[in-house]
């Protein structure tokens, strides 16, 4: 999901720790605040730390002119080299920067069914992912190399690389052939519930030295602290790439349940505002002046709650049909045609958590 | 028609048809041409002509929806935007390179008339909600201004990082972008704490001491970029219709209703804050539907704030228009609630209409003149506003926020930093650590 959502469910999740949010009025407390903080900080720990120390075996570097033949055989023979010497391969794909605001645009697919990497060179994008008219290759656009292994994907089949940074992959052997994990630094050891267990552990013990007590109002920090963390984490699991739940006691990620995007609208949109709406009742409850209209809970419920939703959803079934399809949904389907000025891009290689510039 | 609607809605044309020349000036804020508006009604038409107080805020509401619609067109044809319009100008700067710049100004425009016809559609609403919220949240409000700045901190990702020898050069490759957008975020706020509290100029209203520092902030940054550049604008055309489904309209007036609509009601948020905020909300990844969004959250957080202070028995005076005409007039009925909606609704029909006009009317002017030499000129205004209305000591405060406004721009970090000119003073005064503070930095 997107930062936003992250950020703002945590937060609302936090309130609902009983006493809280009368604690922050009360004692002009930012208690909630840390709610919200930790909520973002898996993907802080993992976008702002772990990728820059992340080691990788390789770091490919394509040409300014690219070859997609050389492009899908380094990917291919990575995949055949994790499998003959039995041990993780990882491997970093760069952009090609042609200039301050323009990039070489290309797509590797990972065809699991024929057993093969398809490479597709696209056309020059803007930093805005905006193609240029009639940059696209003349010549030799695309290639096909066939692995010679079995391997496996759970993630997005074609990964678009365009702007800033290359997607990264971790071709890990396993009985049933290579399988191939899409930014292998991401969603491992920080998006572990086990790591919000004691980031919350540790929120206590500060606060109890802070406020001289064991339990009041220590108990509350280190609880809004491990439920913000633990809400990231959940929500994550909802999407492709799931994470590594109980790191150290688990080593690889658990696949998430497939049920959205992490740029989806929707699903972003609705969580956040349910999530506006629960910590909107939260508060509601510190204040003795709120009932100035009888509103019962299932009346707040059945207002602010199942009525926006299922507009939204109405709304979304009306005017979906006017949208473009997304490119690529599924496995084995041929390389998708550049997508037109400001049309949804497909799939980006950090899409799962990449914020807007 | 009733002679009263009559001149109500004279007033609220009358409001509109000025705002164009406010709207398309560089640096003109609305609020310091509508202080002037009130003065003159005070000293002048009251006394001439025995004009009411009530017929000024027709012409207030069609000046503010003017403005809100029409200043988008210095932002995009002169990259000159206000506080409120600074995150579209880098999408609309795109689209003005490729010969796109009218249809980026009508896809605002499209938002802003969204966002019009968003604020009619809750306006029964209104009356019945806004003190339950108020009621609600201002306890709140010292965590939830604090919760903002967190999340524009940490939730700016580092651009780049993966190019370098070492794990550590590339860490730093990637954090001298954070950093600066950190500093950016803390020298704003350090300057939004000194205005605040001992600001060099003496003014009247409250607006005027912030605006020297918004101009510098978030005003001549991009100018100087533009003149350092040497941007050619490219030749422009007029479509017939705007690249934009019905779906995208809708994802981004909604977005940006509810942004600006947030920013409206929260004191110190402003519209910048609650388009960011819409923007990221609802996975907005499509220009088109960016744009709208801004335009959207622009008009409902300058026209939605004005309109909070009519709605009966909110008592909320919200935006620098609620509160310069909080002096002088107190909205009480139905009647009056009716009368500023029947206006903003007739204004941003207008203004929307006039937009075109004023684009083609500036795209007129940037073909005939080199872009170079009317980003200079645009400079120029903006410095001789800001010495005009806050005299030499405002024109040093936009000296410094300009040098801070640089920081991101040197460094590619989020200019949306510059927002702690606000947010930051306003948080440690709300949550009572201001006096220690000042203090400390020796203002008491």
């Amino acid at each position: 999901m997107k930062g936003f959502t992250h950020f703002i469910s945590a937060t609302a999740v936090a309130s609902c720790v009983p006493g809280a949010a009368q604690y922050a009025i009360d004692h002009t407390s930012f208690i909630l605040l840390w709610g919200g903080v930790f909520g973002l900080l898996p993907d802080t720990l993992d976008f702002k730390f772990n990728r820059f120390f992340y080691k990788f075996d390789t770091l490919y570097e394509p040409a300014q002119e690219p070859d997609p033949e050389e492009i899908a055989a380094v990917v291919a023979r990575h995949i055949e080299r994790a499998q003959a010497e039995k041990r993780v391969v990882t491997l970093h794909l760069h952009t090609i920067k042609l200039g301050a605001d323009l990039w070489r645009q290309y797509q590797i697919a990972f065809d699991t069914e024929q057993q093969q990497i398809h490479v597709e060179i696209g056309p020059i994008v803007n930093t805005g992912k905006v193609p240029i008219p009639g940059s696209e290759p003349r010549e030799k656009h695309s290639a096909t190399t066939p692995v010679a292994c079995r391997f496996t994907q759970n993630y997005d089949t074609v990964t678009t690389v365009s702007i800033f940074s290359g997607p990264s992959f971790a071709f890990v052997p396993k009985p049933e052939g290579v399988d191939v994990q899409f930014l292998p630094w991401h969603r491992s050891w920080t998006h572990s519930l086990t790591l919000g267990a004691l980031f919350g552990l540790i929120a206590w013990v500060i606060a109890a030295l802070a406020s001289g007590h064991w339990l009041y109002p220590a108990w509350m920090f280190g609880t809004v602290v491990t439920l913000g963390y633990w809400t990231h984490v959940v929500e994550d699991q909802f999407g492709f790439m799931g994470s590594n739940l109980l790191f150290p006691l688990t080593k690889e990620r658990t696949p998430g349940f497939h049920t959205m995007r992490a740029m989806d609208p929707l699903p972003n949109f609705m969580t956040c505002w349910l999530s506006v709406a629960l910590l909107f009742w939260n508060l509601s409850r510190t204040t003795s002046s709120f009932p100035q209209v009888e509103l019962s809970g299932w009346a707040y419920v059945l207002y602010a709650v199942i009525i926006p939703v299922a507009l939204m959803l109405f709304g979304r079934a009306l005017m979906r049909p006017a949208e473009p399809q997304p490119a690529v949904t599924e496995a084995r389907v041929p390389m998708p045609s550049p997508p037109r000025a400001g049309a949804p891009a497909p799939p980006e290689e950090d899409e799962e958590d990449e914020e807007p510039s | 028609m009733s002679p009263v609607i009559l001149k109500v809605a004279l007033s609220a044309i009358a409001g509109t048809l000025a705002s164009t020349l406010v709207g398309c000036l560089p640096a003109l804020h609305v609020y310091n041409v509508a202080m002037l508006m009130i003065v003159f009604h005070e000293h002048v038409a009251q006394s001439a002509w025995g004009s009411d107080q009530f017929i000024l805020m027709p012409f207030l509401m069609g000046l503010i929806v003017g403005w809100a619609v029409l200043n988008t067109v210095p932002a995009v044809f002169l990259g000159a935007p206000d506080e409120s319009a600074m995150l579209m100008v880098f999408p609309t700067q795109k689209y003005l390179m490729q010969g796109r710049g009218y249809e980026a100004t009508m896809l605002s425009g499209l938002g802003a008339l969204g966002g019009a016809m968003g604020l009619l559609l809750v306006a029964p609403l209104l009356p019945t909600l806004l003190p339950i919220a108020r009621n609600v949240l201002s306890p709140h409000l010292f965590w939830l201004l604090a919760l903002i700045i967190a999340y524009m901190v940490m939730s700016e990702f580092p651009r780049g990082g993966d190019r370098g020898p070492t794990p550590l050069a590339r860490f730093w490759d990637a954090w001298k972008s954070l950093l600066a957008g950190i500093l950016t975020l803390v020298l704003a706020g350090w300057l939004g704490f000194l205005l605040m509290r001992r600001a060099p100029i003496g003014v009247t209203f409250e607006f005027s001491k912030i605006m020297p520092a918004f101009v510098g902030l978030f005003g001549i940054p991009w100018v100087l970029q533009n003149i350092a550049s040497g941007t050619e604008v490219p030749p422009q055309y007029v479509p017939r219709s705007a690249d934009a489904t019905p779906f995208i309209a809708f994802r981004g007036i909604s977005a940006g209703f509810l942004g600006g609509f947030f920013a409206a009601f929260f004191p110190i948020v402003t519209g910048g804050i609650g388009g960011l905020l819409a923007g990221h909300a609802t996975a907005q990844n499509d220009e088109r539907a960016f744009i709208i969004s801004q335009g959207a959250s622009k008009f409902v957080y300058y026209v939605g704030a004005f309109l909070l202070f009519f709605v009966p028995a909110a008592n909320l005076a919200r935006g620098g228009l609620g509160h310069l005409v909080r002096t002088m007039y107190i909205p009480r009925t139905m009647g009056e609630y009716l009368m500023i909606l029947g206006a903003m609704a007739l204004s941003s029909g207008l203004a929307f209409l006039l937009l075109g006009v004023m684009a083609r009317l500036i795209i007129w002017l940037i073909q005939r003149i080199n872009y170079r030499y009317l980003s200079w000129l645009t400079l120029f205004i903006m410095l001789g506003l800001v010495f005009a209305m806050t005299g030499w000591g405002g024109l040093f405060i936009t000296v410094v926020s300009t040098a801070i406004g640089l920081i991101p721009v040197v460094f590619h970090a989020r200019r949306s930093h510059c927002m702690g000119v606000l947010l930051l003073p306003v948080t440690i005064e709300m949550a009572g650590y201001g006096p220690q503070l000042a203090r400390l930095m020796g203002l008491t």
